[in-house]
């Protein structure tokens, strides 16, 4: 009785900043106040009227789709041969996949800043990309991981001994096991890469600006604005969407699971 | 006629050698059973002739062709594997027919052979289903249905039984044995039961520390066993330290001298360990005695009666008997009586205490 | 028969386009911007390559920064611990409830996580502000006579760490609880052992591993948190990442900044090693009594140790 008490009001501390943005995007007056002034979606339809905040939502969205996408491509190669080989090298190799997760953010920003303007920037947005897909190769890799660990390996071994070769025994019978995992790595993936703030701050140019900078900008001269709790609130709504499609093709519980092996 | 002959493996993990010089041949239609505890390198031989495993050393010939180096696909040989190995994600038709399918047959030459495989396992009629709607003794006959469908040249059985409850696994191992026979296919099969490797095998190999330390037919181990470990492995056995006199004579610490079947490869006088199997045991009344017995006079230790039989401890000395007697009410007795045991000589052989490794 | 599924040449051709992609895009950077590290600077000039200590020196002789640092070590710790305490008991919760509580109770947790921290950050300005919601509220209720600034202080910025990191250790926790055998429980309630009792003796120590786990996570991110204490500390209450941040991106000082992320990541690799040590240390003394007094009880908890 008590924990049920505890954790509904550690669910109200986890939701009630989430809840202040979209409660508070509905108010009628020209300042976010709490409880809103009258009930309207005027700052909704605003927010559509600002062509820099919809230029970098639409910006973030192609860039998560983008590097998530490149995360999983990577992460698929890493994950077999992590799983399916026994050697030492591979400790290496997870290493340095999962350390971006555990870097300072400021760090990998810097280093990509300066790293990267060798090559020169231009105003074109792969110092972007680049960055994200390396930020989000941990994620990827560590559902992709749970995913492979989850196939018995005897199936491979059993498709072999029918006659099917390595390549054919990923196709029939290991991807279509670990498709589920491909997804929820590809949608957390594309998570991280929506609200990641401080590694996009360091690599942002005039025409590349991610959503979230361009909030984080914003919020520091006019931090009251309810446009920007109108578009803050569609980012929720985003999250969510994304997080329950991923949350339906994983069982959760298969994230306590990794901690066991 | 030799059919797979495997020469000679050796294999190591690291520093762990599992498989030391391991040679056996089969003929065709023969049916070959590794035995031995876990870790003995049974399921490495295994995993040889499947080509998952490549030996340090060694060569596998099917009919003389040498099998190094081939890839698994390559090998057509079937595996049932100890968890069955079916892909959750494919009906049973399609578990069945992949072997087939990876073979490029032509689709009405896989409808029928995968028809008659399903009906040879008495399964037609579950095509349709996934293999997580079948129960654990229906996906076992789907798993060899599988392995025999792609007509291998070759079976591999991997502890076949061992994830069947104790009814089921009775009567899947007479329902396998009728399809081996019937499919006169040459068969390797590991397992840790030696009731299971009698009942299957024509030939039992029992390995133990990556050795073979005996190959032979299953009455011939059981009662001829070469080695202390093979004689405690395969079925219950009595040991009893003792120096040999002649070939058939044995001198027991604390018990006396007996009799032996005779066995020429023990030395005069050197250590030797005397085994009795404890269903050679009878407890007799000391008139039945006569010189052709070996006879040992203890008391009962302990008594316990197990519907089909009746265990018995007897003691002498330092020395505990295990006796076993079928006829549980021909000899009333207590804990505590003085009774007579005896054995014939020719129930009960020396091996040499150097070998002794159990 | 699970050996050799992939074969020698199978696993280098899967590892090495991958290994290449992450060698140019992430280690060569990463490697640049140590030695960018130690070259020098001039605020005319720009960067001068010549090789020196002068950066770190100059960063060990300020105040300013040091008050900096101290104030990113403590605040992280600070929110490792409230994450630890406010943690435990929705861990034992999430392993507990199954089917769609479990699932809801995973959204709600990751929710914070992958929202961007800058929307999340704008919440509690929303919630905490001079004219927030929890202001009004403590006004409508007289408590307050006066709105009161509850942003732009420290417990702002510990209240949104805590929020946005506890699920990592909640999530850790939960995976070391998951793994302990029900049986076991029983058997101590079985041998006399009250509900308490259990949990003090078998359940804790075994949930030991998971509370490590996920303290290092949160600490290590705290550490390295940049959008939550600048948005919700305000100018006054700086962390490190803004310091490295203005230096590299309003300075142009590409050395110092560097230098100051190098600090900052080897400040805290040094406390987490501290802390592995410290938790060797008292396996080492568990293990001592263990032999004096022959209780299991420290042994098990040094069998944990990863």
């Amino acid at each position: 009785m008590i924990l049920r008490a505890y954790v509904l009001l550690f669910v109200i501390f986890l939701i009630s900043p989430i809840l202040a943005i979209s409660i508070g995007s509905l108010t009628e007056t020209s300042f976010v106040v709490f409880p809103p002034q009258g009930i309207s979606l005027k700052w909704y339809f605003a927010a559509l009227e600002q062509r820099a905040l919809l230029q970098s939502l639409a910006f973030s969205l192609v860039l998560g789709a983008i590097s998530a996408t490149a995360a999983t491509v990577l992460a698929l190669p890493l994950g077999l041969a992590i799983v399916r080989f026994s050697s030492r090298i591979n400790n290496a190799v997870y290493l340095l996949a999962m350390t971006p997760a555990m870097l300072p953010a400021v760090f990998l920003g810097l280093a990509f800043l300066i790293g990267y303007s060798w090559v020169g920037f231009g105003g074109s947005s792969w110092p972007l990309i680049a960055a994200h897909v390396v930020m989000t190769v941990p994620f990827a890799l560590s559902l992709i991981l749970v995913g492979l660990r989850s196939v018995d390996g005897s199936l491979e071994l059993a498709a072999r001994s029918l006659g099917a070769s390595q390549f054919r025994t990923f196709v029939l019978i290991t991807l279509p096991l670990i498709l589920w995992s491909l997804a929820a790595g590809w949608g957390f993936a594309f998570l991280i890469s929506f609200g990641a703030l401080e590694v996009s701050l360091f690599l942002s140019t005039s025409t590349t600006v991610t959503l979230p900078v361009q909030i984080y900008t914003t919020l520091d001269w006019s931090p009251l604005d309810p446009t920007l709790t109108a578009i803050s609130s569609g980012v929720v709504i985003i999250t969510l969407a994304v997080l329950v499609i991923t949350a339906r093709t994983v069982q959760m519980d298969r994230f306590l699971k990794r901690g066991r092996s | 006629m030799e059919y797979l002959h495997v020469a000679g493996l050796e294999h190591s993990y690291g520093s762990q050698r599992v498989l030391e010089n391991v040679s056996f041949s089969i003929r065709a239609g023969e049916r070959l059973c590794l035995l031995g505890p876990s870790g003995c390198g049974k399921t490495t031989t295994l995993q040889v002739l499947a080509g998952f495993v490549k030996p340090d050393r060694g060569q596998v010939t099917i009919k003389g062709e040498p099998l190094d180096g081939m890839p698994p696909e390559k090998r057509n040989i079937g595996i049932m594997f100890q968890n069955y190995a079916l892909f959750p994600h494919m009906s049973v038709f399609d578990n069945v027919a992949f072997g087939l399918r990876m073979r490029g047959l032509e689709k009405k030459e896989i409808t029928t052979r995968v028809g008659d495989a399903l009906t040879l396992v008495r399964l037609p009629h579950t095509a349709s289903k996934r293999p997580a709607q079948l129960s654990g003794g229906e996906q076992q006959r789907i798993a060899f249905a599988r392995a025999i469908v792609i007509r291998p040249r070759l079976l591999l059985l991997d502890e076949p039984f061992s994830n069947l409850d104790a009814r089921l696994r009775l009567e899947m191992r007479t329902e396998l044995l009728d399809l081996l026979r019937e499919l006169d296919v040459a068969t390797v099969m590991v397992t840790h039961d030696q009731e299971e490797a009698m009942a299957i095998a024509d030939r039992i190999a029992v390995m133990y520390k990556g050795r073979i330390e005996q190959i032979d037919i299953p009455n011939e181990v059981y009662s001829n066993p070469s080695s202390l470990f093979v004689a405690r492995f395969v079925g219950e056995t009595n040991v009893f330290d003792g120096r040999a006199m002649g070939h058939d004579k044995v001198m027991v610490d604390g018990l006396g001298e007996f009799s032996v079947r005779k066995n020429q490869s023990i030395a005069n006088n050197s250590k030797v360990k005397l085994l009795v199997r404890p269903e050679h045991i009878e407890l007799a009344e000391k008139a039945d005695m006569n010189g052709q017995w070996n006879t040992v006079e203890g008391t009962v230790e302990r008594l316990l009666f197990l519907g089909h039989r009746t265990e018995w401890v007897v003691r002498k000395g330092e020395a505990r008997f295990l006796v076993w007697q079928s006829q549980p009410h021909s000899l009333m007795r207590k804990v505590g009586d003085t009774v007579t045991l005896r054995w014939r000589p020719s129930d009960c052989f020396l091996v040499a205490s150097e070998h002794v490794n159990a | 028969m699970h050996k050799y599924a992939l074969s020698r040449r199978g696993w280098l051709l899967l590892l090495i386009p991958p290994l290449i992609v992450l060698g140019l895009l992430y280690l060569l950077p990463v490697f640049n911007l140590i030695r960018i590290s130690f070259v020098e600077y001039d605020p005319q000039v720009g960067i001068i390559p010549n090789y020196q200590l002068g950066n770190y020196v100059e960063l060990l002789g300020d105040g300013f920064y040091f008050e900096v640092l101290w104030r990113t070590i403590r605040l992280s710790l600070l929110t490792t611990l409230f994450c630890a305490l406010l943690g435990y008991p929705i861990a034992v919760y999430l392993i507990r409830s199954t089917g769609w509580r479990q699932t809801a109770m995973f959204i709600i947790l990751l929710m914070p996580l992958v929202t961007s921290v800058t929307v999340m950050s704008y919440g509690w300005l929303i919630l905490l502000g001079r004219n927030g919601v929890i202001n009004l509220t403590l006004a409508g209720l007289g408590i307050l006579d006066t709105s009161r600034q509850l942003m732009y202080n420290e417990t702002a910025i510990v209240v949104g760490l805590v929020h946005v990191l506890v699920v990592f250790m909640v999530i850790s926790i939960a995976a070391s609880l998951q793994s302990i055998d029900q049986s076991w429980i029983r058997a101590a309630r079985g041998l006399g052992a009250s509900p308490a009792t259990a949990f003090r003796t078998i359940t804790f120590p075994l949930s030991l591993p998971g509370l490590r786990t996920g303290a290092l996570l949160v600490f290590v991110l705290s550490m390295s948190a940049y959008a939550t204490p600048t948005l919700l500390g305000g100018t006054r209450h700086k962390f490190l990442s803004y310091l490295v941040y203005q230096q590299a991106i309003s300075l142009y000082n590409w050395p110092s900044g560097a230098a100051m992320a190098v600090v900052l990541l080897i400040s805290t690799t040094v406390l987490l090693f501290i802390s592995s040590l410290y938790a060797q240390i008292g396996a080492m003394r568990a293990n001592l009594r263990t032999s004096k007094t022959g209780t299991i009880s420290g042994s098990m908890n040094a069998g944990s140790e990863t």
